[in-house]
């Protein structure tokens, strides 16, 4: 059964990538590991995350990604052994350094990062050949591409399928390190390719429009059947840093998405699934490079500005059967009189109109106006724990 | 310390082997940030007249690579004379696993960019046999020289040159004409630069090959003043002509091959060639986890 990996910045965000349907998740720790600015996880909580998702028959990896600097190896083989001790179930590295002492000093399973770019089956091979268990492939390779590759080794394959994309091969820019100081290859990359550029052919401009160096994020879900098919073993989610109700809108439609097609053998219509998606997305979506080499049209000319998505409202905390009443916390602004879906765990949507709505202590509320705040509503159905409120 | 350098014509590798011990030499179906394509006949003809010259000649397969582009490789491989080359620079393990397999494993050098940043990395293809390594460009002068003091093999190095930051395999510059509604004459062309629009007095050189896309420090980065202290660990210093010419390159070689700090030479090549010179990542530390 293929797998459905999933990003979490925090452990609330870990919970709800399993509960919707995420058959691992991949977390940072707070050390070796890129994305510094996302939440990252003390060792008390990776060891709260393991239980958590082992409980649950699913698996925990932990970043190790960086490319280290002379100062930066003391403490590795330290780190790598109370991974172990927190009974992770792998770690995902790029440096040689990480990976032979998580291989010397400890049983870890090992996942090669895209840091590395593998984008043929001799590096898939140099790398399984040194006991790394799974290539996180490059993002660069098509899907026949893919197919191919897997077909020649016997390592795990895992492929991103959704989520932010770097333009430069990973790990092989340093782009932020030039013009911020910031180095992208140990947790501190600057997004530079994003920022607005122009063109100029010896001091003169070539046009008055804006250069970009930013892509689309990729969403890749037309081409999961074939990936299914061409029998890759892990289906990534990228996005450690973006939001709760990102992360279950994302991996829940997914989660559909390969069910369905796993037991019906064919998906008819991808529209509910994009539709579904696009309650979470803020930046525009393409299928990256697994329909060949990408052109204009996945790029992001005068496109700057995210708008975060105003859909998810509130998180359910509890819900109480016999007074219908359930306990949320508000996650933006919504009022009475709205029709609000409810998105469950399960992937399940319910809609009612709101009617009836009071602060904690039982103060009868119109509007709900305060991030975090704790509200009581009716629900004329029955709600789970972390199921999410959306505005219709 | 060897000195290395890139050239864009066969009739003046005479003049600049008089400063130089070796040459760089590619081919942009596999090297990648080339001064110029060369084709296999002319990287033949450089190899006869380098050998007369008695200096080296590298072959630059710097590419990332595909599994169709790997055949390829082996392919065009097995047409040249390898033996008489030096050595084959390669950033791809792939590329490095086809080597192997054709008993040319001494003749790599492992160059993966941004990758070898500290003494083990550096070093972790020892066991594979292999000529060398580029020591990252990302680094300071006192880590190069930490990790070359412990290195097993030999070290090569950028010294001079536009150091690339950003290598993508779109085809960047194509897709904005495109954007424009306009045909792109661009492709190939060295005299593009990049302008952000906070940084107007920093122009980044990009460049569009069959690779893909790269762009690169604004200033040229320098090792002038440092020679003396490679001098102890690095193998090869390369200087890279990229986006100059050879006269260009004779000028800066005459400095490395002298050992010349002379500002006088120094300001009139700046001036000739309008650059700005710095040190690179000498003595720039970049920062571990910057929190935002």
């Amino acid at each position: 059964m293929i797998e459905l990996l999933a990003p979490a910045g925090d452990l609330e965000k870990l919970k709800i990538a399993l509960m919707y349907g995420a058959d691992a998740v991949f977390i940072g720790g707070q050390n070796f590991s890129l994305r510094a600015r996302a939440s990252n996880f003390t060792l008390e909580d990776i060891k709260n995350a393991t239980s958590f998702a082992h409980q649950k028959g699913k698996k925990v990896y932990v970043t190790t990604n960086i490319i280290p600097h002379q100062d930066d190896l003391t403490g590795v083989k330290e780190y790598l052994k109370a991974l172990e001790l927190c009974q992770i179930d792998a770690i995902i590295s790029a440096s040689p350094y990480i990976i032979d002492m998580a291989l010397k000093h400890t049983s870890l399973e090992i996942h090669l990062s895209t840091q590395q770019s593998a984008l043929n089956s001799e590096t898939v091979k140099f790398w399984h050949n040194k006991g790394v268990t799974r290539i996180v492939l490059a993002r660069e390779l098509d899907k026949y591409q893919i197919k191919d590759l897997v077909s020649k080794t016997n390592a795990d394959i895992e492929v991103f399928i959704h989520g932010g994309m770097c333009m430069s091969y990973s790990g092989r820019c340093s782009l932020s390190n030039t013009m911020t100081d910031r180095d992208a290859n140990r947790g501190g990359c600057a997004h530079s390719c994003r920022w607005n550029y122009e063109l100029v052919e010896d001091g003169k401009k070539v046009s008055n429009k804006m250069f970009s160096m930013s892509s689309k994020d990729l969403s890749a879900l037309e081409q999961i059947p074939y990936l299914i098919d061409a029998k890759v073993f892990s289906l990534k989610i990228e996005g450690r840093m973006k939001s709760l109700h990102y992360i279950a809108t994302v991996v829940s439609t997914y989660r559909k998405l390969i069910d369905t097609y796993i037991k019906r053998g064919t998906i008819d219509d991808f529209k509910p699934y994009l539709i579904e998606l696009q309650k979470a997305e803020n930046r525009p979506a393409s299928f990256g490079y697994l329909e060949g080499i990408p052109g204009i049209e996945q790029l992001l000319y005068d496109k700057k500005n995210e708008q975060p998505s105003q859909l998810f409202i509130g998180l359910v905390q509890d819900y109480d059967e016999e007074s219908g009443i359930a306990t949320i916390e508000q996650r933006n602004h919504f009022e009475i009189g709205q029709e609000i879906e409810i998105f469950n765990p399960n992937g399940s949507e319910l809609s009612f109109i709101l009617d009836d709505m009071t602060d904690e202590d039982g103060h009868p509320l119109d509007v709900a106006r305060h991030p975090q705040q704790i509200l009581k509503i009716k629900v004329p159905f029955k709600v789970e724990p972390y199921a999410m409120l959306r505005k219709k | 310390m060897k000195i290395l350098t890139t050239f864009y014509q066969l009739n003046y590798l005479e003049n600049l082997s008089m400063y130089v011990d070796g040459f760089l030499i590619g081919n942009d179906s596999f090297g990648t940030r080339l001064t110029h394509s060369f084709d296999s006949d002319e990287i033949i003809e450089a190899l006869i007249m380098i050998e007369k010259l008695n200096k080296e000649l590298f072959l630059m397969a710097n590419q990332m690579f595909t599994d169709s582009q790997l055949d390829d490789f082996e392919k065009w491989i097995l047409k040249l004379p390898i033996e008489k080359f030096q050595g084959i620079i390669v950033t791809d393990l792939g590329a490095l696993h086809i080597l192997e397999k054709l008993g040319y494993q001494n003749k790599v050098i492992y160059h993966p960019e941004t990758l070898l940043t500290n003494a083990y990395d550096f070093n972790f293809l020892a066991t594979n046999n292999i000529q060398g390594a580029f020591v990252a460009k990302e680094i300071t002068l006192s880590d190069v020289i930490a990790i070359g003091r412990q290195k097993k093999y030999k070290m090569f190095m950028v010294g001079h040159g536009h150091l690339n930051m950003f290598y993508s395999k779109r085809q960047l510059i194509d897709n904005f004409m495109v954007f424009t509604e306009s045909e792109n004459p661009y492709h190939n062309k060295q005299n593009m630069r990049l302008i952000e629009e906070t940084r107007k007095e920093e122009p980044y050189p990009i460049f569009e090959d069959q690779a893909g896309t790269h762009v690169f420090r604004s200033q040229v980065s320098t090792s002038l003043k440092h020679l003396e202290e490679l001098d102890y660990v690095v193998d090869y210093l390369m200087i890279d002509t990229l986006f100059k010419d050879d006269h260009y390159a004779q000028s800066v070689l005459n400095l490395y091959h002298h050992r010349l700090y002379d500002k006088h030479l120094i300001e009139k090549i700046k001036t000739d060639y309008q650059e700005v010179w710095d040190e690179g990542f000498f003595y720039k530390k970049t920062v571990y986890k910057q929190k935002g």
